[in-house]
């Protein structure tokens, strides 16, 4: 579904990432691993089409379509889905009215029919019961009021409706607690299909508990410079990151 | 200075013609002058210089009621409507609500002169009527009130001056809308000044609607009196006109009073909007609040200046002030600047500005979900702007501002 060939990207002419390989296939899902300032976010952020960051060399082949070509909006249309690390407030925008913009957007990207409103609204019942989100707040403005575990509920919730194909969880466990955690770990489990693939960014082994990933990679200083199975994560949670740190070091 | 020695010929002509009342004003205009173009309150809108210009070249309009039809929007809706035709109120068309007074005004607005806009001068010395509404105690009117300025410009460059006032009986409501109207391409300067007076808990809701009209220059002037109770809520709109000015003067003159000052303004290309506010608390106990929103694109231009006094003995006042600007050009300006004074020491105030472009993490958001950049961007700035028309009351009003500011956004390129 998704191979990353060597991508190097940057950020006012900084560098962050230095060439990173990965390999997702359908119904796979992956954990990115790391330190701190390691380029977690960044490799999210550039897979998502945030314009600030520039690829410099690489390739990403999403689908068979050169994703790094596809504006942002049209990423989103082709089934890539980014929950935000830090999901911004937008005064007078509620959630259910940009996102019935939205599907109805993607929709017509994809030659499909509209979304008429009943059942739009009944898709949305069905998801809010996922992620124990309340109606009230989706015609809220976005995110403004909301607390931490909200913001990121809505984030799962908005994913829910969008059914993407490849879904990149930014951090979706800083600032929740194990209850709010557990919400937004069962919403993401279950959304899961043998056609789609997750890509879970965490700096904590924690949210891997709940959900389970099939492949763990440590990045590092903008590398891959490990990778293996979920029993890597525990390790990590174990051993801290400066064994791997040393480790690169010696390799060097 | 040329053209200033022929205005102040013009002034002076018109000493012989004008009612006694008007001379006090004649001769501070005289004196005073409009104002230069490095004037403090004018530094960024030379208003003068287009006054000038346009004043030669105007021609003399014949008034021709059955040449103009209603906005759309006021025809469909249930109001009662009165007429102000090039500077004269139509008594004959005007539909009075049962039960308040609405006359000709010929009062002139100044008492004391000194002190005052060079331009209220100016309207006091040249308005030719306007109309006098005057709402018993504990009356409501329940319609909303229409005043319809209409320009008609079609035949030749037109220069007109009207004045308004209302006086709210204690314990009396009415909602007016002030909507200008403007016909024909011709050039044209048109000033309005209003003298509100409040009684004790008497409420007005005043709307200002100045979505017509190119190649017209507006001044437009409110002076609002509050006595101890009344609430004043105005709302100031701008979509159209070449520049206006708009001075919006509340004197809390009393405690427990409440004043809301909402205003939004769009300039685009070659637009020019200014926005000067007064609120003055002078007695203790009041609160006031103040928002005015602006989307500035292309070449669009403008201005907000804020005053809000609280004199000492107004303690206890609560006083808020905010100016938010999006600017969606390098072309775009806005010059933004509150300006508090307080003598009281046990009040709460606070005021900020803002201007700056759409935030770019938003727009990415919106687009992550898979909103086209054009949309996400009218999204956001439809949201920006319904912070204020959230707040119309009149649906029908509501709905056609909101649309004309959609539209507006969406017109041609972002």
């Amino acid at each position: 579904m998704l191979k990353i060939t060597n991508l190097h990207a940057s950020v006012e002419g900084k560098e962050i990432l230095k060439g990173i390989n990965l390999e997702i296939k359908a119904g796979e899902v992956h954990a990115i691993m790391g330190p701190n300032g390691s380029g977690k976010s960044t490799l999210a952020s550039v897979l998502a089409g945030r314009e600030e960051y520039e690829t410099t060399k690489g390739e990403v082949n999403y689908m068979g379509k050169d994703l790094l070509e596809l504006a942002a909006e049209d990423r989103a249309r082709e089934g890539v889905f980014l929950a935000f690390q830090y999901p911004i407030e937008i005064p007078g925008v509620s959630t259910t009215n940009f996102l019935k913009t939205a599907i109805n957007q993607i929709r017509e990207y994809r030659g499909e029919e509209q979304l008429d409103a009943v059942t739009f609204l009944s898709r949305m019942k069905e998801k809010m019961k996922l992620v124990e989100i309340d109606q009230s707040l989706l015609s809220r403005s976005l995110n403004e009021g909301f607390s931490g575990g909200e913001k990121k509920r809505n984030e799962i919730f908005q994913m829910a409706m969008l059914e993407p194909k490849l879904a990149i969880l930014d951090e979706t466990d800083s600032g929740l607690d194990i209850d709010a955690l557990k919400i937004v770990a069962n919403g993401v489990n279950k959304l899961k299909t043998k056609d789609n693939a997750t890509i879970v960014v965490t700096h904590y082994q924690r949210l891997l508990d709940y959900i389970v990933p099939d492949f763990v990679h440590v990045l590092y200083k903008g590398r891959i410079v490990k990778s293996g199975t979920k029993d890597l994560a525990l390790e990590l949670e174990a051993k801290g990151y400066d064994w791997i740190k040393e480790e690169v070091k010696e390799t060097v | 200075m040329q053209a200033t020695l022929s205005l102040k010929e013009k002034i002076e002509e018109l000493r012989e013609k004008i009612p006694e009342a008007r001379i006090n004003a004649l001769d501070e205009l005289l004196h005073v002058g409009l104002p230069a173009r490095k004037h403090e309150e004018y530094k960024y809108t030379p208003l003068t210089r287009f006054y000038e210009e346009i004043s030669g070249k105007a021609g003399k309009t014949e008034i021709r009621p059955d040449r103009y039809t209603d906005p759309e929007f006021i025809l469909k809706a249930d109001t009662h409507k009165l007429y102000i035709i090039n500077g004269m109120f139509d008594a004959e068309t005007a539909d009075i609500p049962k039960g308040i007074t609405v006359k000709t005004n010929d009062t002139p607005g100044l008492k004391n002169p000194k002190g005052h806009d060079a331009f209220d001068l100016l309207n006091d010395v040249l308005f030719t009527s306007g109309c006098n509404i005057m709402v018993p105690a504990n009356f409501t009117v329940e319609k909303p009130l229409v005043i319809i300025n209409v320009i008609d410009k079609a035949s030749s460059v037109s220069e007109s001056h009207i004045s308004n006032r209302i006086h709210m009986g204690q314990n009396a409501e009415l909602t007016i809308i002030e909507v200008q109207h403007y016909i024909g391409e011709n050039e044209s300067f048109d000033s309005s000044v209003s003298n509100y007076h409040l009684e004790k808990d008497a409420r007005l809701n005043s709307y200002t609607v100045q979505v017509d009209g190119n190649n017209n220059y507006h001044y437009n002037s409110h002076h609002v009196h509050q006595e101890s109770g009344s609430v004043y809520n105005n709302f100031t709109m701008t979509l159209s006109g070449k520049m206006l000015r708009n001075n919006h003067n509340v004197t809390l003159d009393d405690s427990h009073c409440e004043t809301n000052l909402l205003g939004f303004y769009f300039a685009d290309d070659q637009q020019h909007i200014d926005n000067h506010t007064t609120v003055d608390h002078r007695k203790p106990d009041s609160n006031s609040n103040e928002l005015y929103k602006g989307i500035l694109k292309g070449t669009g231009k403008g201005v907000f200046n804020g005053k809000i006094y609280v004199r000492p003995h107004a303690q206890n006042t609560l006083a808020y002030q905010s100016n938010k600007n999006i600017l969606l050009s390098d072309e775009a300006t806005v010059h933004t600047k509150p300006q508090l004074e307080i003598w009281a020491d046990d009040v709460k105030c606070s005021h900020g500005c803002t201007a700056g472009q759409l935030d770019n993490e938003a727009l990415f958001y919106l687009r992550s979900r898979g909103l086209s950049e054009d949309y996400a961007k009218a999204y956001l700035l439809n949201a920006f702007a319904s912070e204020i028309t959230d707040e119309i009351k009149p649906a029908f009003l509501k709905d056609y501002l909101s649309d004309l500011i959609h539209h507006k956004l969406s017109s041609n390129d972002r």
